[in-house]
Formats: structure tokens, C-alpha cells, sequence
């Protein structure tokens, strides 16, 4: 097995194979998780039923393909996110999105507080807080910083950070925002896997 | 128009086609591999189908829970009867008679041995999985069964917590890290565990079918447990699949008595072992049988060698029936253009069911039913209409259905999708009224006319999109799909929708975007989900009390009236299905939203009017541009 490992490292860095990457997309029910990962891996919007199992789709962003499991919001589903992330300490391949609905603020104390137990058990695994609904009047990215409590927070794609950490904002139904959300995805893996 | 409604009630079969063409018609194409269908003539055209419901059948013979959790039979011990042989999860290593005893000889034992079963105290660290080796004690549980009771009616019952872990039949492995596999994983043939165990649990199911045995699954968790390689226990022999959240959970709960229920001579409605036969008077051919069954390999001379579904054969198993089994059969007309049938020559079909009763009675039912043929003397014309006239759609649109679901088990849905279109743009324009190229002109009969739209609804639904479906809730969908009558098949297809307002009486309503008004309340029913759906305004009332307020009376019998028609439906569904009180805007209003046909969209509608419907954000097609295809294609000589 050694061998093949090397072998297919040495592939990688020859660019010959197809990065992989994981991702799973974690956030309260109804934030538009996904709807995004529709988005991302189809470029089509839906109007989806709320998400009763966890599931997994997969899209490219540049040159990495990206398998990215759906966890579902509702209460009970929440306690599976730890399931979903567990290992995350020796695999740096994962990257965690955080959805959180812009324009619902009675659900952002629920949400930060959410954000906040994730940041625990995840393990240092880079954390994307992704703003959704962007196309209607909501939270703009510096009141939702704010209101997340992440001001504490070194934010931004940086290597020297102890944890990578963002926040974008998106929305699914213009597309607005979603090519910079792939391509923080595809510069987030490379540095994470250097 | 033919009362096809009063046929099933008289003889629990109904057909898609009512009057039956006297030959193959374009039999080249005819003789084309089921694979390559499309270039077939649509399915309907040929292959007539029936369906069979079972009497109420009476108790049942024997019974082995399979690890049941003990709250769970502690809450049903009063389910069980003499007749029952009970064995614990202790003895499945021992195959034997000697352990297994009457349930009169044993429940003291028993109720005390399920008082003390206790929490497993192993704990499981925090990045492992359960151990649960599921497969072998499916194993174990099946071979018991050949042991003590070999063609006798038994059921297997079990209830599943989580994935399979390790053994034989393992889905995923102990490692958190391993996620479970995805749709996307089985597309690509990357899903690590799955066709092995798919094989191993098959073998079980086959072990089951030899000897007349039931296998339930009740899956009790949020997330998966594998459903997609247990499928096969339960397909082919006729059990109960339940998907609920958890063993406390109304799904679960509500699901288990209700298959208990006793009827008024206090014997449970079910059958058991029982093997379905078809005869056919000349000139007709049975191609195969979708549903919860199993071959008996019987090549009489009536099998056709087009094989639809499970075919190659005019005899089935069944190992476990209730009132709602249903089985769809399919048949083709075996006669060449040039052969008039004469008129004393009847086409008739038998069903020979026999089963066995919870008594251990067999009871061996005959149903014969007869269609006419068309009048094949010449004028086309008539015979077309003749045809058309004994078209009953629900039932199409049911065999339409399981077809499609049965192709999804081997093809891939983009390809079925594709195939539905290219049937219905056929049948339609061979039956539909129309100038050739003016789409304008086009026009179905009313027994024609809901088929597309029923069309349209399946496209888009759980059975045929995968997305946000994991592999084993879409099993769990096309496994209920296979499982009951025409008219909750429907229900699954295109969910029912029902208005309640102060301007008149409970109606139905439209599928669609436009039904959605803020001051009213819609109670939809999809079969798996049954919700109540406030209007923005009524929502407001309630949460401002009005319905306390004695003036108001009529406000609180408005609020009333969709809980109680949902309490009938949960009252009568089999399994319990997930019911949801929810307001406008909310985020599990979304089980509406997507069910909907959106005729109002973001892109279409951008002056949103709350009185006129609500806006659906989705580049999804709507029902009438779907249409309008359709008679474009129909009408394209």
C-alpha cells in the first residue's frame, strides 16, 4: 500500500490526477444548503423538500472534484454533524460550509451558537460561514459577522492562521457569489494540502 | 365512458386497457429486446394489466422478532398470540427446535428476559461506529426459520437502528471516517460494500421465498442503515418496510400496531405463502409481474418471451400479503394482423391465488375476468376508437409507474425520464384529436386528458430524482410504489391538494403555485407526507388568538376542519406517514413548495400577488410549458 500511495502522490504532484476533496455543508434548516450544493454540482435551482437524510453530491471548483455530504438542519438531524466530522484532525482534506439564512434574523442566536459547538468538534478543519439568500434584504457580511460573533476571528484564506476561517455571502437563486465561493473552495484544498 | 372503478370493486382488477386490439400490432418492432423500448410502441398498447387485492387474511402461523428493542415489545406483548414461536437473539447461534416453544409455554420467560435487557454498556468511541452485524443475523434468523417451519407462513420482523458494520452484509465499516455510500458512489460503482452485501442479503431473501417466509425491515434512524442492500429481503417476499427517525417515533410506533389490527372476527389481515397463477384464454400472453413477489419459474405455453418485469414465468410467490398488496401484471396480445378473432372466442385471464391463513388453512381464490376485442372488420377507425374508449389513465399512469421504477434498479434515471417522454408523445399521438403540425388544435378525451399530467408529476418526483434523496429513502420510495392499489399510487404520483377557506366547503385544488393564497388553509397529501398548510393571514389570526375568541367560532371550525380529514388519512395510511403542521413561509413549508407544479416562479412572475399564489424560486419546468411540448412533439408529422 506504501507504494501506491507514494505512487499516486508523486501522480498529484505531477498534476496528472484529479484532486479530491471533501466537504460536508452543515447550518439550521432552511438556510439553503441544499439548494446550494444544487447549485454547485448541477447549475440548476429547485425547490427542494427539507432534507430528511444525510446525503452527498459532487461538483468540480478548478481542478478539484469536491464530494460534499448534505447534512440536514432539522433539530434532529444536527446531532449527526459531529459523525460527519469525525476524523477531521488527521484528513486536513475537509472543509466544513456553515450556511446561515441572512434574512431570517430570529434564527441567528440558534445559529451562532450552532457555529460555535461546530468550531469545537471540528477540529480545526477549515470553516467557510456561507450567507445565503443574498438576493433578498437580509444581513450584509459585516452584520453578519457581527451577529455570529466572529470578530475574534482571524477571517480570510491565510496559510499562517492557526484555522482557516471565512465568511462569503451568496445567493443560489442569481448565482451571485457562487464562483468565488468554488474558488475559495479550490484555494482553501491547496493550501490545506500543502 | 366504461366504469372501470366498478370493476375493481367486483373483482379487484383493473386494467389499463378495457378493450383489447386483436393483433400485434407492428409486430417487428414488437419482437425488439425490452431493453431497446424505445423503439417499442408504447408498453400500454399492448400489455394490459390487473391487479389483485388480497381478502383480509387471518392470523399468522408463526412470528420471530429479530432484536427487537425492548421498549418496543414490551409495548406490543400484547400482540402476540398461541400460535406464536418466539426465539430471542440468544439462541440464533442454535438452530433448533429445542428453542423454540409456543408463545403460551414461554411469555413469562420471555416478558422477564425482555424486562432485563439492558443498554449494550460496551461504549463506542467517539470516532467509531456500533458494531452491528446485521447480516448474520439475518442469516441466522432465516436459516431458524428453515428449520422449524419450512413452507409454512413466518415472518422474520426486524428492527434496524443503524448500518451494518461488520460480518457478512456489512455497508459501511466501523470507521466514522468511512462515510456511507451515496447515490453517487453507486453510480460510479465506487460504493465499497454494497454489491456484496447486496448479494448476501439477496441470498437470504432467496433462502426466505424457498421456504414461504416474511422479512420486515423497520429502519429506525436519521441516518441511513442500508435499506438500499436489504431491499431485496423485503421486495421478494412480500414484507413491511418502514423508514421512521427513530423507535420512539410516531412513524415507527403508529407503523407496527397498525399491522397488527384484527379484523371483526378478531383475526389479523394477513396472508401468507401464497403462490399467484395466471391463465389466459388463446391469443394472450403474460410478459412478467412488478411488485412484492418472487418467480416460480413455470414457463407454461402463455409466457411471452418479452419479458416485462419479473418474467419468464405465469407463477409467483408471494410470502406475505395484506389488504393492500397489489401486483401489477403485464400481458401482450400474441396474434398475427391477418387472423381475425372470432367473436366466441373471449378474452379471458384467471388468477388462481392461494394462501395460507394465520390457522395454518389454505384458501385457494379464482378470480377469472373477461375484456372484449376490439372490432378488428376493417374500419381502422373505429377499432382506434373502440380502443380509446376502454383507456382507463389512472391505471396506465400506476403501470407507467412501477415500469419505470423497476428500470431504475438497472438504468440510469436521466435514460428513464427520456423513455417516459418518447411513450407518452407516442400514445398521445395516436389517440389525441389533432391537424397535423398546429399544436393548436390538439385535444385528448377526458380519459386521456390527466394521463401527461400524472406523467409530468412522476418525472419530477422522489422516484425518479435522486437528488436530496439518499440511496435508501429512494429505495424505500419505489419499494411503497410497487406495493399498493391504483388510487394511492396516485396519491404518490401527484399528491392531493385540498382547499379550506370561508367561501364554501372543503374542495380540491390545483397542485400548483397559484393554490397557495394567504388566507387560506391546504391540507396535502403525498402518501409519505400528509401537512397542513396555513395561509400567511390565517396564520396571523391564529397567532393573534382569534380562534379563542367565541365570536369567532367559524375561524376555530376553519382551523379544525384539515386536522380532522388529516387524522382520517393518518388513521387509515400504512405506514404512518410524516405529518406536518406548518404556516406560510416557514422553512418546512418547503414539503409544499416542492411538490407543487410551480406555475409562478422567480423568473416568470415578478409582481408577486399574495391573494394570486406564491412565488416558487426554481429554473424547474411548469406543467404548461411541459404540455406545450408535448403537443408540439405529438403533432410533428
Amino acid at each position: 500500500m506504501f507504494l501506491f500511495d507514494w505512487f499516486e502522490a508523486f501522480l498529484n504532484w505531477l498534476g496528472f490526477l484529479k484532486k479530491e476533496g471533501s466537504l460536508i455543508i452543515i447550518g439550521l434548516g432552511n438556510a439553503g444548503k441544499t439548494t446550494l450544493l444544487q447549485v454547485l454540482s448541477k447549475d440548476v435551482l429547485k425547490a427542494h423538500m427539507p432534507t430528511q437524510r444525510p446525503h452527498m453530491d459532487h461538483f468540480v471548483a478548478s481542478n478539484v472534484t469536491f464530494k460534499a455530504w448534505d447534512l440536514g438542519g432539522q433539530q434532529g438531524l444536527r446531532a449527526l454533524w459531529r459523525n460527519y466530522t469525525a476524523g477531521s484532525s488527521d484528513s486536513s482534506k475537509l472543509i466544513v460550509i456553515f450556511m446561515v439564512d441572512t434574512t431570517d434574523p430570529q434564527q441567528l442566536g440558534e445559529a451562532k451558537a450552532e457555529l460555535h459547538d461546530a468550531l469545537e468538534y471540528t477540529n480545526g478543519a477549515p470553516m467557510l460561514i456561507v450567507g445565503s439568500k443574498i438576493d433578498r434584504p437580509g444581513l450584509n457580511r459585516e452584520q453578519l459577522i457581527q451577529a455570529l460573533d466572529l470578530n475574534s476571528h482571524m477571517l480570510g484564506l491565510n496559510e499562517n492562521s492557526p484555522r482557516i476561517m471565512d465568511v462569503l455571502m451568496v445567493s443560489s437563486v442569481s448565482r451571485k457569489g457562487v464562483p468565488e465561493l468554488m474558488n475559495w473552495l479550490s484555494k482553501c484544498h491547496s493550501i490545506s494540502n500543502k | 365512458m366504461m366504469n372501470f372503478d366498478q370493476a375493481e370493486d367486483k373483482d379487484g382488477v383493473r386494467f389499463s386497457w378495457n378493450v383489447w386490439p386483436t393483433s400485434r400490432v407492428e409486430a417487428t418492432l414488437h419482437a425488439a429486446n425490452e431493453r431497446h423500448c424505445a423503439t417499442h410502441l408504447p408498453v400500454h398498447r399492448r400489455h394490459l394489466s390487473a391487479r389483485r387485492r388480497t381478502p383480509s387474511a387471518d392470523r399468522l402461523a408463526h412470528h420471530v422478532a429479530l432484536a427487537a428493542p425492548r421498549e418496543l415489545v414490551r409495548r406490543s406483548d400484547h400482540l402476540w398470540f398461541d400460535g406464536a414461536v418466539l426465539g430471542s437473539p440468544e439462541t440464533f447461534n442454535l438452530v433448533s427446535k429445542r428453542f423454540l416453544v409456543p408463545v403460551g409455554e414461554c411469555e413469562f420467560n420471555l416478558t422477564s428476559i425482555l424486562e432485563e435487557i439492558q443498554k449494550d454498556p460496551c461504549r463506542v468511541s467517539s470516532d467509531k461506529r456500533p458494531q452491528r452485524a446485521t447480516g448474520i443475523a439475518f442469516s441466522v434468523a432465516a436459516s431458524l426459520l428453515q428449520a422449524v417451519a419450512p413452507n409454512t407462513g413466518a415472518r422474520i420482523m426486524a428492527f434496524i437502528g443503524g448500518p451494518a458494520t461488520v460480518g457478512l452484509g456489512l455497508v459501511v465499516g466501523e470507521d466514522l471516517k468511512e462515510p456511507i455510500r451515496s447515490h453517487h458512489d453507486i453510480i460510479k460503482y465506487k460504493a465499497k460494500h454494497s454489491s456484496k452485501a447486496y448479494l448476501h442479503y439477496k441470498s437470504i431473501a432467496e433462502q426466505a421465498v424457498s421456504g414461504g417466509h416474511v422479512i420486515d425491515i423497520f429502519s429506525c434512524s436519521l441516518d441511513q442503515v442500508g435499506l438500499y442492500e436489504m431491499r431485496e429481503m423485503v421486495k421478494m417476499t412480500g414484507g413491511f418496510m418502514v423508514l421512521a427517525d427513530g423507535f420512539f417515533h410516531p412513524m415507527f410506533q403508529q407503523s407496527f400496531q397498525k399491522i397488527f389490527t384484527r379484523d371483526t372476527e378478531h383475526q389479523f389481515n394477513m396472508g401468507y405463502n401464497a403462490d399467484i397463477q395466471i391463465s389466459t384464454s388463446r391469443y394472450l400472453k403474460v410478459c412478467g409481474a412488478i411488485g412484492h413477489l418472487s418467480s416460480l419459474n413455470v414457463q407454461s405455453p402463455n409466457v411471452s418471451e418479452n419479458e416485462i418485469g419479473i418474467g419468464g414465468t405465469s407463477s409467483w410467490k408471494v410470502c406475505g400479503l395484506d389488504q393492500n398488496s397489489t401486483f401489477a401484471f403485464y400481458f401482450e396480445v400474441a396474434n398475427q394482423h391477418t387472423n381475425p378473432i372470432a367473436p366466441d372466442q373471449p378474452g379471458l385471464i384467471q388468477f388462481i391465488t392461494t394462501y395460507q391463513n394465520s390457522q395454518g388453512k389454505r384458501i385457494l381464490r379464482v378470480t377469472t375476468v373477461r375484456r372484449d376485442w376490439s372490432d378488428t372488420a376493417n374500419e381502422s377507425n373505429d377499432s382506434v376508437s373502440m380502443l380509446a374508449n376502454g383507456f382507463d389513465q389512472e391505471t396506465s399512469a400506476a403501470l407507467m409507474a412501477r415500469l419505470a421504477v423497476f428500470k431504475a434498479e438497472t438504468e440510469e434515471l436521466p435514460d428513464i425520464t427520456r423513455w417516459l417522454d418518447k411513450m407518452l408523445i407516442r400514445l398521445v399521438s395516436k389517440y389525441a384529436d389533432f391537424r397535423k403540425d398546429d399544436p393548436r388544435s390538439f385535444k385528448l378525451a377526458p380519459n386521456f386528458a390527466i394521463y401527461p399530467h400524472f406523467m409530468f408529476h412522476l418525472r419530477r418526483s422522489n422516484f425518479l430524482q435522486a437528488f436530496n434523496n439518499s440511496p435508501d429513502e429512494s429505495s424505500f420510495y419505489r419499494f411503497m410504489l410497487n406495493r399498493e392499489n391504483v388510487s394511492n399510487t396516485l396519491i404518490m404520483i401527484q399528491p392531493t391538494l385540498e382547499k379550506y377557506s370561508f367561501n364554501g366547503p372543503p374542495e380540491p385544488v390545483a397542485l400548483s403555485a397559484t393554490s397557495i393564497t394567504s388566507d387560506t388553509i391546504l391540507l396535502l397529501d403525498t402518501f409519505f407526507h400528509v401537512l397542513i398548510f396555513h395561509g400567511e393571514t390565517i396564520a396571523k389570526w391564529r397567532k393573534e388568538g382569534y380562534d379563542k375568541n367565541p365570536q369567532y367560532q367559524n375561524f376555530k371550525d376553519l382551523l379544525q376542519a384539515p386536522k380532522d380529514d388529516a387524522n382520517a388519512i393518518l388513521r387509515d395510511r400504512f405506514p404512518y406517514p410524516r405529518y406536518i403542521d406548518c404556516d406560510q413561509h416557514s422553512g418546512e413549508a418547503r414539503f409544499l413548495l416542492a411538490t407543487i407544479d410551480p406555475n409562478l416562479t422567480h423568473v416568470s412572475n415578478a409582481q408577486q400577488d399574495p391573494t394570486k399564489g406564491e412565488v416558487v424560486f426554481t429554473d424547474d419546468v411548469n406543467l404548461h410549458v411541459f404540455l406545450e411540448h408535448l403537443k408540439k412533439f405529438a403533432v410533428q408529422s
